[in-house]
Order: structure tokens, then C-alpha cells, then sequence
């Protein structure tokens, strides 16, 4: 049979799958002929969006390479299951959560429900909302917020630029301090929040530095059911109004120990997160920031990927680069990206 | 870094909507194979009424979308200004086509007329007049169209085909249609076909305004004026008479008209839907000399409502209408060599290939792309250490083992030997003297021919499964075996298989695919074939239910006998006479008559092997779906007999179905589960 | 174009209806959320002068029959009304009652003295609710019109199917479209069924020769990847594939949003179909537009529906459909 090209590594995968068949039964191996199906369709249409480390070439050159370095079907098969549980947030959808954040949390909370029947039906409510808006100063606690986006898909014209907090709390007090006496109070997005460790800190430095008559809302678009409990646990008490606009849910993490309501699989993702564990957090070089964690920063078991990059909440097995290790969405570490 | 384009090449086997077709009906002369224009088919475009039946996916679409005049003028040729072969003998008419569910018709009735105008208790004969009035006047939008295509340079052809003088074509003469009685003057102040178009299409919205509840009434204008049923239509057929007659005062252009969806009304108006058939009914009934219709209904929705509106006088077969039942047409018999179906899959493959994949230059017959296949290599592929064949013994006492593979000659195929064990097995049940059974196994009498051919499906699962491996699915033979005479499912193998074999970067149309690639594709197919009808069908949800307790009923049943006793147990079969008559049994026929409509089940008649003077019908799992329950697909004699009470709780009690009852002919007893059989997953 | 205006549920009651009186039209159903919107509106002190609440019944032959699961799952929402003190009509209907059921329907909520109507979406099915609120907007004794809708608990939507035994694909009661038809793209909101989908195209190809969809995100509770195995089986075999560019991404609430999108597309492709498989609310906004555009909507109608469908109740909405006898379209 005359190939019409030199093989790809798509259709070297589907080889492999082919391969599992003479020594499985034929029935085991049609879900996973699914999964593969299931991520070239995702690929192809959302995970090329992907956009770090373009030049480590395609997809499903990665995918294959990690078939190859972990050679075991029992594995492979596992490692399939594991791209199937990925939350992949792709441009479109990040692009939906601004607008989300903006129309479901952000503008409701400004106007705090004063709003009467005829302002709201006016021809005037857009420009009255902007105005509103306006009143209020926007920071967000890492550069990787895209505000670019925030403002455009909310059709924010005129809104000043935000503000990065930083991580580094020493910096937060400088910031508030130039804050407008006008502003009637603080709005601080962040893209993707795990834990809530690092955000705990920045806003209650925030709170510290801020007149009480000032309002505070913080808005992760993506934020862990983990943290989002911790946040309101510790920030309670500090009058800080907390809105996240999509919680993962802890179910949908893959932790070290099992969780109730996760789905059954894990288990044997589980075991290959452990299996791979020494290769996949090896340093790759002096300069290489690696995971200590298995599971991820804090043990989170996040799964999840967003167009821009992988937040370190997330599986190592999924974003860490080492000497045997190509992972599927390699991370760019940034001192300032993400909170974990 | 994007991942390089997809490379795979263009499978020009999925699902191409008819309409997309009809849309470029130059593109459709080149897809439509003329291969199913034969015999009875072709009474299509006779002047006749049709009910044109088959189960879903077995071509209706295609021959019906023929009749419209769009597409059937790219067929006529330019020069002769004829039609090609088969078409050749057949006489001008002049086609329009109707698609029910789509004009939202099934509407009527729910959106009541007589209701909005308070009339207590609703009076259904005035709604029924609305819907009259509302298919005449759609008919003859149609119809307008189709005048503007005859007036306009694309008509040319079709013009010099039917002999219409061009002159009849002007406004002075088709302002006639204008005129008709039946219209009650409502198109008197038009003066051009645009004119009749606009007005036309005015009424028809004010009536699906009214349907859909944007007003509580329609103009006086348009209630004053309701068009009888048939009589609109009428004058429309002779007026096509009429412009034939430039030259030939005796010739004719009858006008037929294709009417699509009429089954699905019951089902979308559960209190009205019915009375809305009948009316259509009654077009047919009325046998008109002038308008013939065509309608295509799948097989079993046919024929549940016959009566005409306003009297319990009923259409009646042969006197009214003829059917013409394409599964009939293909399959003509049951042991069929399935030629005339074979032919038509080729060609549409063909056609499929080059027109719509690109492949211009494909000239290499169909069936080398698939190979051959036959039953001995099939089952060598599943032991290929014949060290193990003998493992498909393993149940043959250990003496007659040894004389089969004596008898066996040089190399036995592991398929000869587990004929040959199912044969003694057989006599061992029926209790014959070994002594007897070793002497007679050097005459090889499993080689016998109609003890072989019905076994042959079941021995090559069994020896896949003692080898715990998965069937094979290869060569055209089989797959033209798979399709079930179903061009539809047809396309659904060649799609899937081409899939399969572009995402391993091989090119279908070099060389021969390998068998485990046809056989990747062949699951897949059979997959999405279960799947479809659960998914997409009206009451797919309960046949699947059925389906996944059925099919793994009868594998356990067959497979599981390794004396192979009753090979025609893929099948059941019944009494017609139980099927009507009770509750029970039309409840069945029911069920029955819509999985073979859905082409979930075929159906076939036959003659009752016992004493008895009743008819049975016939039962088989659609044969695509075969592969998804490692049944046997190929057809034989004597399937289960069951009683209607049996079938009923397989269907509505979610009872679990045991086949593996039989009756034993050498014995004449029912049996019980008897041993040598195959243990189950 | 359109002014929505939407929120939690008791913000937006407060701004609009403030001590008017109205009447309140919902459905009961097996899920839990059929209390939500009326316990929080239904008694007089919130200005409900009647409640009127539907009670659907599953056809006779849907497969699987839930019927007994859900008879005692609706009785226990209707006996829990009852203990709470609400006091309100209920009316049974057929799941596949024709157009005049529901105008009978609504003259039975739309009487002379009644100018406000409460519509809460949350359980009724979509044939229901698109052709009230159709009635109700193009109505001119009826003033003001509000859409609620109550989301699922936090434990989201079932594991198993949602609804099965789905019927032939049909236009929504009330939809067929303008005539003759605009167009030939289908807007597709995306569920989390393909439950005849690809019947859709397959009935009605010239319409659907272009196809556009709208996914919800975020989703209203997890379940994106049920979404996308839908989207993937719209596809599946076919010679159409899906673009980037004709997907449009947009939270599970957001009726307005949805609205604007298909606003957009209409003009670029000079008509629209529409095919409302999503969330409630993204029907809501497909509604509207249909309403104002004259646009046909189809819709394969489930018979069964699965009695453990949800858990629970999240977040209430409440959309302004309709305001002083202007509706949402007409305010722009």
C-alpha cells in the first residue's frame, strides 16, 4: 500500500494504537482510539493556540515523543486519559471569561444595585456604566492579565491602563498611596489564581493600605475551589468582595490523595503521575526553577492549560520541561506569572 | 509553531446531502448512478401514482429528486434533445416537488382555524379546508417556478424535450393560470408571473402567519377565496397538456408531483397529522388524468393511513397508486446474489471518486481496492502458527481429532477444521456410534455444500474467538455483503474505510488496503450505524435498547454452539397472522415495521418449514450491524421461530432474550442448553 | 439591535417591579430548581396576584419511561409549595400539545387587568416558553414582560444522558420563519446533547448549508467537554468542518450577548435559522431574535427526560424582556 507522503506523527500515532491491538483485546483499545481522535480534534481547532514554545515543534510530534518516552502501554494508555481530563482555555474562551467578568461581576458590583429601571433601558446606560467605571482604579496582582483583551472585547475605550500590584508586598503600599482621592474604590483582576497563597498576601496588604470607605473587589477569571475557600476564609473579615468567574472544581483535580467525586480514572492517572514522577521534575539545568511537587505547586493537581500558558498548579507531568521529559504545553516561567 | 496542514486527502464518501446535489444538478447527473433505473423503478416516471417505499437510506431521495424538471433537464441531451439510456423510452412530463415538513404543514390543526374563529366544538373540516387551500396554493408556487425556468434560457432544453412551443410560454397565454374557477379571482390583479409569483407567495405567508400565531386571523381577502382541494391542480396539468399541443393535438405533458416528508405528520401532529395525509390522500384517490403524484415514505410508514378525507373510502393499491419497493427492486430475493445492488455500489463509488474527490484519472475497477477475500485465508489470518490450529478442536474428543486432521490433507485451515468439529459434534448430539462418525469423517461430509455455506459465517466467528482475536472484515465481497443492499450504508463503509487508511497516511486508491484497516473502518461503521438511529431516529432510543439485548442474544446463541446446530438462529421468524388482530401483536408489528423502515431490522418473507398453512415473516438484524454484535451477516434458512408473546417481552418487557432455545429437525424437540459450548466474555 | 437588561434575580426585581402586580407562569418538573424563582416571587407580599404553574406530562411511548420517577418527583415539589403556603393554579398539559394548548395558556395568565408577567424558563421546555413569550411580547394588553431562570446547584447536570428519544427535527411552535426563507446559514447553540443535530442538516440542508455555533462559557456548572463532544459529532463524517471564525464563545447567562452575536451574523449572511441546543438562556436570546427577525427556529423535541437531570439550584436571573409595552428589540 503507496503512502502519499512521508508518515506524520499523527498517523504514527494511530500506528501505535494499532500496535496496542495485537496484544490487547480489540475492545479495550476503541476508547482510546476515541481519546486520540478526541485530541486531534482539539488541536487541530483550539490547542494550537497554544503559545509558548512554538519553535519545540507540533503537537502531535510532542504527544508521540511522550508515547515514546514512556513506553509502556499501560502508560500511554493513561497519558491519553490524562490529555482528555485537560481544561484547555483557549483564546475564545479567555476572551469570554473577560467578558464575563466585566458583564456579570464587574458591572453590577459598581453600580451595587442602585440602578433604577429607566437607567438601565436608557440609550445613555453604556456611557453611564463606563463612566462608573471609570470612578473605580483597576490593578491586577501579575502582568499575565491580558487587560489588552479585557478592554477591548468590553469595549472599555478611555479606561486607564491597570496597574500590577506585584508579588512583592513591599511594593503594594507605593501604589496605593498614589491613588486617586476620587476613586471610590479598587477592582484587582488576575487571570488565574491556585491556592490563593500569594493573592491572600497582596490583598491584605491592599486592605491594610486602603481607606475603609474604599470598596475592594477581586475578580480571578480562573480560580481553584481551593482557593477560592481559602480567599474567603482569610479575607472575610477584610471586607473584600470576592468573584471569581470560573472555579475549577476540586473534583477536577488531580491531587495526591483522591478526592471525593473524582472521576474513576484517576486512580490510574494517579499512578502515572507517581510513576513519572523523578523523570518529569528533574532540573533541566542550573537555571531551571523545577517543581517539588508531583502534583504541582501546593499539591493543587490542577489540570488545567490556558492558551497563554500553564499555570504551575498544574500537573509537572503536563508543563515541565526536563533532560527526559518533552511535556505536552511546556511552561514559561515568570517570576510575576500566575499566582499559585 | 502550527502542526503542518492536514494531509489527508478528500474522502469523497461522506455524507453528501442530496440537496447539495440538487442545488448543482449538473453535479448531480454526474453522481446519480443510472444503475437503479430498472424495472419497476422506472415506473417513477410513468404516468402513475407511486408510493415509492424502502427503508432509510436506500435511495428514494436519489430516484424521486430525479422527477423534478431542474434535474432532469441536465439529462437531456443537448444535441438529440433526448433522454439517455435507461431514460430513453420514458415521456415528457413535467415535475414539481413538494417537501411537507419543511412548508410547515404539519402545522394545521394544532394551530386551529376553526378554534380562532370560536367555532364549538371545533370543526376539523374547516381547518382541513385551510390546509387544502394552503397546498394548492404552494403547489402552484411551484408550478410558477417551474414556468419561469421554461420561459428563461435554462428551460431551453427541457423545452425541445417535452415539444413546448415556446409561444404557449407567453404571459397572454400563462395569465390562463391566472384565471382558474378555483381561485375565486384572488390572483385577477396580476399582470405578469412576477406578479403571481409575489401574490402567491403573499398568501402563503399570511398563512404561516396564522400558523404561526403572529395574527388571530387571515384576511378576508384570502378566506373568502379558499381554492378546492385538486381542483387548482388540475387546471395546472392542462395547461402543461396545453402547451404541448403546439404541434401534436394528442400529445401530453402530464405534471408530476413529488411529495416528500408525508410520513413523518402523524408523528409531528399527533391529533391532526393523520387527517392531513388524507388529505393528501385524496389528490391520489381522485386519479386525476392530468397530475400524478409520487410520494416516498419510508416502508412501514406507508400504509397506516389510507383513507381519504371526508369518508372512510381508502386509496387503493394497484386501482389508485402502485408501490414500488426499492429494497425489493435490489434484493430481489433472499439468497440473492445481490448483483443489481453490487453494480449500483460500484458505480456510485465510482462516480463518487472521480466527481467529487478529484480523482479524475481513477480507472482501476472498485473491487481491487478492497482485494478478494475468501474463507480460508480469513481464518488462516487468526492462526498463524498452525502449530495452534488444532486449539479449534479442543472440544472434539481426542479419537475424531485425530481423523479430522488425517481426513484434513496437507495444511487444513483452521475454518476446515472447525467445520469439520462442528460436524461431529453434531452427530455426537445425535448420539451416533463414534465408530460410525470416525469412518464417515474421510468422506469430508462437512464439506457438503448446504451444510457448509450456512455455516461458514458462524465458524469463522468462532474461530476468532477461540483465538481471541477480532473478525476480519475485508475484500468487496464482504463489503458489498455489509451495505445490505443500502446505499447509505453503503457510502457509511467506504467513508469510514478511507478514514481509517488516510489517517495512516496510505492512499485508498493505490494498491489494496490491508484487512485491518477495511476491518477498523467496518466497526466503526457498524458503530455509527447503532448509534445514528439512537441519536437521530424517531423511536431510536427503544430499537437501541432492543438492539444491544438482541444482538448479543443471538451471538450467545451461535457462537456458543459449537455443534453449530441451528446456523439460521441469526434471524427470528413469526406468523403474519399473529402480528394483527391483538394488542400485543400489532404493538410488535409496530415496532417491527419501523426498525426495518430505520433499517435497523430486514424482513423477508418465507415458506414455514413445518406443516402449517400460515406465512411467517422473517427478522434479521440489519446486516451492517453485524460486525458490532460478531454476528454472522450472511442470510440462511430456518431462523428461531418464536411466538408473538416471546417477541413482546424481548421489546417491551426489557426482559433478557434467550436464543438458545432450538428445535433439533433430526429430533424434532426442543432442546435445552446443551455442552460444547464456547465460554462468554 | 437590543437592551436586555439582566442580573441576579433580586437586584433586577427590585429596579423594575417594585409593588407592581403580577402574575407568575412556571413549570414544575422533577428538578429542584423548579421552586427556586417561584418560592423567592410567588406569594402576594412580592406582588403576585396569581401563580399559574404547568405541569407537563411525558408521551405515553417515550423510551425510556421515567414517568413513575418523575410523577413522584413532581409531586413532592408541588406537595413542598403547598406545605410552604403558596397558593397557585395547576394546569397539566402534554409535553407535544399543539400551538392552541399554549395560547389557551396564555388567555388563561393574560387577563384584562393584567399588564406584568413573570415567566420562569427555568423547567419549562423550550416549545413552551419560546411561543409564550412570543404571545406575550407581540401582545399589547401585556406591558411588561420578565424572563427568569434559575441555574443548576453547584454539583452541576447528571453524568448520563440529559434527555433521549428524541422526535423528528421541527420548527419550535410558533417558528417556521419568514417566508420565503432568508438565508442559508444555521446558527447552532450547542448543547450538551447532539440529540438530532445532524437530522437538522440533514431535513433541512438549504437552510443549513453554512453553519455558525455558539458554545456556552463559562458553562453553567462543569461540563465543557461534554460540549465539545456534541460539537465534535455535528461534524462527524461530514464533508463540513467547523472554522474557528464561526464559533462564537459566550457565558451561559448571557441572552443579550447571544442576541448581538446572531444580529451580526444575520447581516453578514444575509439571513438566519436557528437551532436552539443550549443553555436556556442562550434560547432566550435566540428567541428574541427570532421574534424580531421573523427567523425560523428548529429543534429536535426529547420525549424522556432524565429524572436525576440536576441537583439543586445556583444563581436566579431575571432578563427585562419587555417594558412598557416595548420589547427588548424595540429599545435599542
Amino acid at each position: 500500500m503507496l503512502r502519499h507522503h512521508q508518515p506524520s506523527p499523527r498517523e504514527d500515532l494511530h500506528r501505535l494504537i494499532d500496535s496496542w491491538e495485537e496484544s490487547l483485546d480489540a475492545r479495550d483499545v476503541l476508547p482510546y482510539r476515541t481519546l486520540l481522535e478526541e485530541f486531534f480534534f482539539h488541536a487541530e481547532l483550539r490547542y494550537h493556540d497554544y503559545l509558548q514554545f512554538r519553535g519545540d515543534g507540533s503537537l502531535y510530534g510532542r504527544l508521540l515523543d511522550i508515547m515514546q518516552q514512556l513506553g509502556e502501554v499501560r502508560l500511554q494508555k493513561a497519558f491519553l486519559e490524562i490529555t482528555a481530563a485537560l481544561t484547555f482555555i483557549d483564546r475564545s474562551q479567555m476572551l469570554s471569561l473577560h467578558r464575563d467578568a466585566f458583564r456579570r461581576v464587574i458591572a453590577p458590583w459598581i453600580q451595587s444595585g442602585s440602578l433604577s429601571a429607566a437607567q438601565m433601558l436608557s440609550p445613555g446606560y453604556d456611557t453611564r456604566l463606563l463612566s462608573v467605571l471609570k470612578s473605580f482604579s483597576l490593578f491586577s496582582i501579575t502582568e499575565s492579565f491580558g487587560f489588552g483583551d479585557f478592554l477591548h472585547v468590553n469595549d472599555l475605550s478611555g479606561v486607564r491602563r491597570p496597574r500590577i500590584l506585584g508579588e512583592d508586598r513591599s511594593a503594594v503600599a507605593p501604589l496605593i498611596g498614589r491613588l486617586s482621592p476620587k476613586s471610590k474604590g479598587i477592582i484587582v483582576l488576575e487571570d488565574f489564581v491556585g491556592t490563593g497563597t500569594q493573592a491572600t498576601g497582596v490583598l491584605l496588604e491592599l486592605v491594610s493600605n486602603l481607606p475603609k470607605s474604599k470598596r475592594i473587589l477581586f475578580v480571578p477569571l480562573i480560580i481553584l475551589e481551593e482557593g477560592v475557600q481559602n480567599l474567603r476564609t482569610r479575607l472575610r473579615a477584610h471586607g473584600i468582595t470576592i468573584r471569581p468567574v470560573l472555579v475549577i472544581p476540586q473534583s477536577a483535580c488531580l491531587q495526591e490523595s483522591p478526592s471525593k467525586g473524582e472521576p474513576n480514572e484517576y486512580s490510574r492517572l494517579r499512578s502515572l503521575v507517581k510513576s513519572t514522577a523523578r523523570r518529569v521534575m528533574a532540573p533541566l539545568d542550573d537555571l531551571d526553577d523545577c517543581p517539588s511537587c508531583a502534583f504541582g505547586y501546593k499539591g493543587s493537581g490542577a489540570l488545567v492549560v490556558t492558551y497563554y500558558n500553564t499555570p504551575n498548579n498544574t500537573l509537572p507531568l503536563i508543563h515541565h520541561r526536563a533532560p527526559n521529559w518533552i511535556p505536552l504545553f511546556r511552561r514559561v516561567h515568570h517570576s510575576k506569572d500566575g499566582l499559585g | 509553531m502550527k502542526e503542518a496542514k492536514d494531509t489527508r486527502l478528500r474522502n469523497p464518501f461522506h455524507d453528501l446531502l442530496v440537496t447539495e446535489l440538487i442545488d448543482d444538478p449538473q453535479l448531480y447527473r454526474k453522481m446519480f448512478s443510472q444503475e437503479i433505473l430498472v424495472g419497476e423503478t422506472l415506473q417513477v416516471f410513468q404516468p402513475a401514482n407511486v408510493a415509492l417505499l424502502g427503508p432509510q437510506g436506500s435511495g428514494k431521495s436519489m430516484v424521486l429528486n430525479l422527477v423534478r424538471y431542474s434535474v432532469l433537464s441536465e439529462w437531456i441531451l443537448p444535441k438529440s434533445s433526448k433522454l439517455p439510456q435507461p431514460l430513453r423510452g420514458i415521456k415528457p412530463f413535467f415535475g414539481i416537488s413538494l417537501n411537507l415538513a419543511r412548508i410547515h404543514f404539519q402545522a394545521f390543526g394544532r394551530r386551529s382555524m376553526s378554534r380562532a374563529m370560536n367555532v364549538a366544538p371545533v370543526d376539523l373540516s374547516i381547518d382541513l379546508s385551510c390546509a387544502a387551500d394552503f397546498l394548492n396554493h404552494y403547489l402552484f408556487r411551484e408550478f410558477l417556478a417551474g414556468m419561469a425556468f421554461l420561459t428563461s434560457p435554462k428551460g431551453q432544453r427541457f423545452r425541445r424535450w417535452a415539444h413546448i412551443d415556446a409561444e404557449r410560454l407567453s404571459w397572454e397565454e400563462i395569465a390562463k393560470l391566472r384565471d382558474f374557477d378555483s381561485w375565486f379571482g384572488y390572483y385577477a390583479d396580476c399582470h405578469s408571473l412576477e406578479e403571481l409569483r409575489q401574490k402567491c407567495d403573499r398568501r402563503i405567508s399570511i398563512w404561516r402567519s396564522f400558523l404561526n400565531a403572529n395574527v388571530d386571523m387571515v384576511p378576508d381577502e384570502v378566506w373568502r377565496t379558499k381554492a378546492p382541494l385538486g381542483d387548482p391542480l388540475h387546471g395546472m396539468g392542462n395547461f402543461l397538456n396545453y402547451l404541448a399541443r403546439g404541434h401534436d393535438a394528442r400529445a401530453r405533458l402530464p405534471l408530476f408531483v413529488v411529495i416528500d416528508q408525508y410520513e413523518v405528520l402523524p408523528e409531528l401532529n399527533p391529533a391532526f397529522g393523520t387527517h392531513l395525509q388524507r388529505l393528501v390522500n385524496t389528490l391520489v384517490k381522485a386519479r386525476d388524468p392530468v397530475v400524478f403524484f409520487k410520494i416516498g415514505a419510508r416502508t412501514y410508514d406507508w400504509g397506516r393511513e389510507l383513507r381519504i378525507w371526508g369518508s372512510e373510502s381508502r386509496i387503493e393499491i394497484q386501482r389508485d397508486y402502485v408501490v414500488v419497493n426499492l429494497a425489493d427492486v435490489l434484493v430481489r430475493q433472499e439468497n440473492t446474489s445481490l448483483r443489481l445492488f453490487r453494480e449500483l455500489a460500484k458505480d456510485v463509488a465510482r462516480r463518487r471518486i472521480r466527481v467529487e474527490g478529484h480523482y479524475y484519472r481513477f480507472r482501476r475497477p472498485i473491487e481491487d481496492i478492497f482485494g478478494s477475500w475468501d474463507e480460508h485465508s480469513e481464518s488462516r489470518k487468526y492462526f498463524r502458527d498452525p502449530a495452534r490450529r488444532h486449539l479449534v478442536l479442543r472440544h472434539v474428543p481426542g479419537r475424531l481429532q485425530r481423523a479430522i486432521i488425517a481426513a484434513g490433507g496437507q495444511d487444513p485451515s483452521p475454518l476446515e477444521l472447525r467445520l469439520a468439529g462442528a460436524w461431529v459434534l453434531q452427530q455426537l448430539r445425535r448420539r451416533r456410534h463414534i465408530d460410525h462418525i470416525e469412518e464417515e469423517i474421510a468422506q469430508h461430509p462437512w464439506r457438503r455444500a448446504w451444510w457448509r455455506k450456512e455455516r461458514v459465517g458462524i465458524a469463522l466467528l468462532q474461530v476468532a474467538s477461540i483465538a481471541n482475536q477480532r473478525k476480519y472484515y475485508y475484500g468487496w465481497q464482504t463489503l458489498s455483503e455489509l451495505s445490505g443492499a443500502n446505499i447509505s450504508s453503503f457510502l457509511l463503509l467506504f467513508g469510514e474505510i478511507w478514514d481509517k487508511a488516510t489517517k495512516r497516511g496510505l492512499h485508498p486508491l493505490k494498491g489494496t488496503l490491508s484487512a485491518a484497516i477495511q476491518t477498523e473502518g467496518v466497526l466503526s461503521a457498524s458503530e455509527t450505524w447503532r448509534m445514528r438511529d439512537r441519536l437521530e431516529a424517531n423511536g431510536g432510543r427503544r430499537r437501541y435498547d432492543v438492539l444491544n439485548r438482541l444482538g448479543p442474544a443471538i451471538h450467545k446463541a451461535l457462537i456458543a454452539d459449537l455443534a453449530i446446530s441451528n446456523p439460521g438462529h441469526s434471524g427470528f421468524s413469526v406468523r403474519e397472522s399473529e402480528l394483527i388482530g391483538s394488542q400485543e401483536g400489532e404493538r410488535v408489528f409496530e415496532f417491527l415495521g419501523n426498525a426495518v423502515s430505520w433499517s435497523i431490522f430486514e424482513e423477508r418473507a418465507h415458506t414455514s418449514k413445518e406443516r402449517e398453512s400460515f406465512t411467517r415473516r422473517k427478522y434479521f438484524l440489519h446486516t451492517l450491524l453485524s460486525p458490532s454484535f460478531s454476528i454472522p451477516y450472511i442470510r440462511v434458512k430456518e431462523p428461531l421461530y418464536v411466538g408473538v408473546a416471546a417477541i413482546y417481552s424481548w421489546f417491551f418487557n426489557q426482559d433478557e432474550i434467550d436464543f438458545r432455545r432450538w428445535t433439533d429437525p433430526a429430533e424434532g424437540k426442543s432442546g435445552e442448553r446443551r455442552q460444547a459450548t464456547l465460554p462468554f466474555e | 439591535m437590543m437592551k436586555l437588561p439582566s442580573g441576579a434575580l433580586a437586584p433586577m426585581f427590585r429596579a423594575f417591579m417594585d409593588r407592581r402586580k403580577f402574575v407568575f407562569l412556571g413549570c414544575f418538573s422533577f428538578e429542584r430548581r423548579c421552586r427556586a424563582v417561584v418560592e423567592v416571587l410567588g406569594k402576594k407580599t412580592s406582588g403576585c396576584e396569581r401563580a399559574v404553574m404547568i405541569e407537563i406530562a411525558s408521551p405515553k411511548d417515550a423510551f425510556p419511561d421515567y414517568s413513575a420517577t418523575i410523577k413522584e418527583k413532581v409531586e413532592r415539589n408541588v406537595r413542598e409549595l403547598r406545605r410552604r403556603k403558596y397558593v397557585f393554579a395547576h394546569h397539566p398539559v402534554d409535553l407535544l400539545c399543539g400551538e392552541d394548548v399554549m395560547l389557551d395558556l396564555v388567555d388563561s395568565i393574560s387577563g384584562p387587568r393584567v399588564s406584568s408577567v413573570v415567566l420562569d424558563i427555568t423547567c419549562f421546555p423550550k416549545r413552551f416558553f419560546c411561543f409564550i413569550l412570543k404571545r406575550l411580547l407581540i401582545s399589547s394588553r401585556i406591558e411588561n414582560v420578565l424572563v427568569t431562570y434559575s441555574e443548576v446547584g453547584s454539583r452541576g447536570y447528571a453524568l448520563g444522558h440529559l434527555a433521549e428519544d428524541a422526535m423528528t427535527c421541527d420548527y419550535l411552535p410558533g417558528f417556521s420563519g419568514s417566508f420565503p426563507p432568508r438565508g442559508s446559514t444555521v446558527a447552532i447553540c450547542a448543547g450538551f446533547e447532539a440529540l438530532g443535530m445532524a437530522s437538522l442538516l440533514e431535513i433541512f440542508p438549504e437552510e443549513t448549508r453554512n453553519m455558525k455555533l455558539i458554545l456556552a462559557f463559562p458553562p453553567n456548572g462543569p461540563g465543557t467537554r461534554r460540549q465539545w463532544t456534541t460539537v465534535r459529532q455535528l461534524t462527524y463524517g461530514r464533508a463540513r468542518e467547523i472554522r474557528r471564525e464561526d464559533v462564537e464563545v459566550i457565558a451561559a447567562w448571557d441572552a443579550e450577548q447571544v442576541y448581538e452575536t446572531l444580529h451580526l451574523w444575520d447581516e453578514e449572511q444575509g439571513g438566519l435559522t436557528l437551532a436552539p441546543f443550549g443553555p436556556k438562556p442562550h434560547t432566550l436570546g435566540m428567541a428574541l431574535f427570532a421574534i424580531e427577525h421573523e427567523a425560523a427556529l428548529y429543534y429536535s423535541q426529547p420525549k424522556a427526560y432524565n429524572p436525576e437531570y440536576s441537583k439543586g439550584y445556583g444563581t436566579a436571573w431575571c432578563y427585562v424582556a419587555k417594558w412598557d409595552g416595548r420589547a427588548a428589540y424595540e429599545v435599542v
